[in-house]
């Protein structure tokens, strides 16, 4: 092993947490992010605004989205079964994520960021519905999600959802987060105030307080 | 030859006796025998570990691997406002085991190893110091004062603390396999007595034929001008060159783990690729996570399944994984199978016991009641009345073959007197040939399969190819392309891993390409994660289709 192959591994990329994020790369990062985000069941609308929050999400893009769940049944921690386009379209504020139980680095703190805003929302979380959804359904099996789930601890309004790998394959390209390989998931968060309403997606680690602000600032 | 019932148990009882006194390393419900193991916490696995290590090594390590502090307390930190819970807190979940980081989406995790933290990054960062390194873990800051990621835990740490995670880091760098040396990659194959010898050829043509192309791309490339290696193999030394060894084994499982030593000081290797038994793989599992060598995907139906290490990765949980697809089927289809007895017919040894015992886990207390075990000797035909007296019990709605390779021939001779239940096989439909000759029973039959029939991929037609490529039949078509895939991936990693040897990180690396960058030939649905030791999850019930052995799928994929 050499110094330069270690080196290779963890510096190419400009995420890394040691590269700091530089002025002029911010259109390169737009065109990066309008380039590769074309959702596959979008309908036209996307109108994109840059963050403005803590400096934690410097590196955050805000955009707008409309998405549609598909209409599948996918299976919630308790072994339950769940239609997932009622739940989204449900007549309350919904904040969703993609996860997996034994993902390293991102997961754990979309999920940390996710236990965040339940504990700083108080008595208001149970007005907004939480769904986090597995893309590797085959490894986190409802009991793997509900233990996972209890570590977080996870409130009642906050499900942690499963199901047939095909299903889990059709919402992530609903919602424009399919990557072939779940371990280059990327970072992102989608809130939708009610239904008829825009999906507000969060590209990057978007802080806690953030997701608090822009959940307050809903109509 | 038909026993009476009570001797049959008094054999079973005497077998499962002599099998717990003479191989004390063997089935599910055993525990594998690693001196005061102990396990780490976290997505990065819950591994055996070899407390001797732990002990011998700094508290630092313990931190490092474990995030546990002195005093068996959690280390605690903080990130983005939020606590960092206590399973996600040990620096390895990040960073790797072996401290070279990793990579997920457009997030890089940089490596940790004292090579890297101690030279500056030109661009980047100052070096580290042990003061700034201290900063960095407690803070959040780097060298140049500037704030690392989010993702980048803050620790409360007492400065001794941070002293013996910092002294542990100064000592993490990358290990070189000992099975490389003078530019030759070594690798291992194990292979047990009780293999036929077809099978085991088989799969030792697709190692020699893949390892003999990567010998002459080497071959080519150290003679052509410069830069006429491929892209794909730049950062490799041109002179690389991969040697095979066959390790057989032979005589008791007790006397195998020094027969695997003896192997192994005559020649230590990178790797244990593939192999094959149809015996436990405990002694060979053991021996890997002794001695750190990746054991990497073996063809065995019983894998240690109860017990993850680092070090063995397995395709899935074997026959255990069987009985957990079947219990959820059956689950999952009450109309057919809420109610009357499922009779299972087992072999009275491993391969019997251990689905046996699985299947009845998994149903749970309350179904596993209708769960009827019928014990048959090993490896002897089962004659007609047998299946007559199984099949006289009362409102028998499911009956399953634990035993490999069951000869069915009494149990077809009825077929045409009597409607039978449905009759669930372990057995891929794969193998080459189709499992039940008899036509008279096809209706009647389900394989419980890790393989999905319809699935025709580019990872099977580029298998394919290379097969007639090189003039080998699909003789044995799943072993084959387990081998194949098994080479495929450490042909990978090496490249990937541009020519580092560490046995860890090939692992970690091996985490990341299963099913991905590396896709099975005919296992699609195959993945793996960090921590994760199994790479297949569920699987399918099949009904066999035409002359040819092709089945059909008649159930979605199964996860258990």
């Amino acid at each position: 092993m050499t110094q330069s192959s270690a080196c290779r591994r963890g510096g190419d990329f400009a995420a890394s947490g040691e590269i700091k994020f530089r002025r002029w790369m911010w259109p390169v990062l737009l065109l990066l992010v309008v380039s590769g985000n074309a959702p596959a069941q979008e309908s036209g609308r996307s109108q994109k605004q840059q963050y403005q929050a803590a400096p934690a999400d410097a590196q955050v893009t805000r955009t707008e989205r409309t998405y549609f769940a598909p209409d599948v049944v996918l299976i919630d921690m308790d072994g339950k079964t769940v239609a997932l386009r009622p739940l989204t379209e449900a007549n309350q504020p919904v904040m969703l994520d993609f996860i997996y139980t034994s993902c390293t680095a991102i997961c754990p703190l979309l999920t940390e960021t996710f236990a965040q805003v339940q504990r700083e929302l108080g008595a208001d979380a149970a007005k907004l519905r939480m769904v986090s959804i597995s893309i590797d359904p085959e490894y986190d099996t409802p009991r793997v999600l509900r233990a996972y789930a209890q570590t977080y601890h996870a409130g009642p309004h906050w499900r942690f959802l499963t199901g047939n790998p095909k299903d889990i394959v059709e919402v992530r390209r609903a919602f424009d987060a399919y990557r072939a390989n779940k371990m280059d998931h990327a970072a992102i968060v989608l809130l939708r105030a009610s239904p008829g309403q825009p999906w507000i997606r969060f590209d990057g680690l978007v802080s806690p307080s953030a997701l608090v602000r822009e959940y307050r600032a809903m109509p | 030859m038909h026993l009476p019932k009570g001797f049959r148990l008094i054999c079973a009882s005497l077998l499962a006796a002599w099998f717990c006194a003479t191989e004390p390393a063997a089935g599910q419900s055993m525990a594998p025998m690693i001196p005061g193991g102990m396990r780490e916490s976290g997505p990065g696995g819950m591994f055996d570990e070899l407390t001797s290590e732990l002990s011998s090594e700094s508290v630092g390590m313990r931190i490092y691997r474990q995030g546990i502090l002195p005093g068996d307390r959690p280390a605690v930190a903080t990130r983005a406002g939020a606590a960092v819970v206590p399973g996600q807190v040990a620096c390895a979940n990040c960073h790797q085991r072996s401290g070279l980081g990793a990579r997920e989406g457009q997030q890089a995790i940089p490596p940790v190893v004292r090579p890297v933290l101690y030279a500056p990054k030109p661009g980047v960062r100052s070096a580290y110091t042990d003061e700034t390194l201290a900063a960095a873990i407690r803070d959040g800051i780097d060298p140049d004062g500037r704030p690392l990621s989010p993702l980048m835990p803050r620790y409360a740490m007492q400065p001794d603390e941070l002293a013996q995670l910092i002294d542990y880091l100064k000592k993490l760098e990358p290990r070189p396999s000992p099975g490389v040396a003078n530019s030759v990659v070594h690798l291992a194959t194990v292979v047990t007595e009780d293999v036929p010898p077809a099978r085991r050829q088989a799969m030792l043509d697709v190692m020699q034929a893949y390892l003999q192309d990567l010998n002459e791309a080497s071959a080519s490339a150290a003679a052509g001008p410069p830069g006429r290696a491929s892209a794909a193999r730049q950062g490799l030394n041109p002179m690389l060159r991969w040697q095979l060894h066959v390790w057989s084994l032979s005589g008791k499982a007790q006397s195998r783990r020094a027969q695997l030593e003896s192997y192994y000081a005559q020649q230590p290797v990178f790797a244990v690729v593939g192999g094959l038994s149809t015996d436990t793989w405990l002694p060979i599992h053991q021996f890997c996570q002794r001695q750190k060598v990746p054991c990497l995907f073996p063809t065995t139906n019983v894998p240690v399944s109860d017990r993850p290490a680092f070090y063995a990765m397995y395709f899935d949980k074997g026959s255990v994984l069987k009985a957990q697809i079947l219990a959820r089927y059956f689950a999952d289809h009450p109309q057919e199978f809420s109610s009357g007895r499922i009779v299972q017919v087992l072999p009275a040894d491993w391969t019997g016991y251990e689905p046996a015992a699985a299947l009845r886990q998994a149903m749970g207390r309350v179904k596993a009641h209708r769960v009827v075990d019928q014990v048959v000797a090993p490896g002897i035909p089962i004659p007609s009345e047998f299946w007559q007296q199984v099949l006289s019990q009362e409102s028998v709605c499911a009956m399953i073959l634990w035993a490999q390779n069951a000869d069915l021939a009494g149990l077809a001779q009825l077929a045409s007197d009597r409607s039978l239940p449905p009759i669930f096989v372990a057995q891929d439909p794969y193998s080459g040939k189709p499992p039940v000759s008899d036509r008279r029973l096809s209706d009647r039959l389900r394989f419980i399969s890790t393989l999905d029939p319809a699935t025709a991929t580019a990872a099977a037609a580029s298998w394919s190819a290379w097969m007639k490529a090189h003039r080998l039949a699909e003789s044995e078509a799943m072993l084959q392309a387990n081998t194949y895939f098994v080479m495929n991936l450490v042909d990978e990693a090496v490249r990937a891993n541009a020519g580092d040897f560490t046995p860890e990180h090939l692992i970690e690396r091996i985490e990341y390409s299963a099913g991905s960058v590396v896709s099975h030939p005919l296992l699609a649905s195959l993945s793996l994660g960090m921590g994760q030791r199994f790479a297949v999850k569920g699987g399918y019930v099949l009904t066999p289709g035409d002359a040819s052995g092709r089945a059909s799928a008649s159930s979605d994929l199964v996860i258990p």
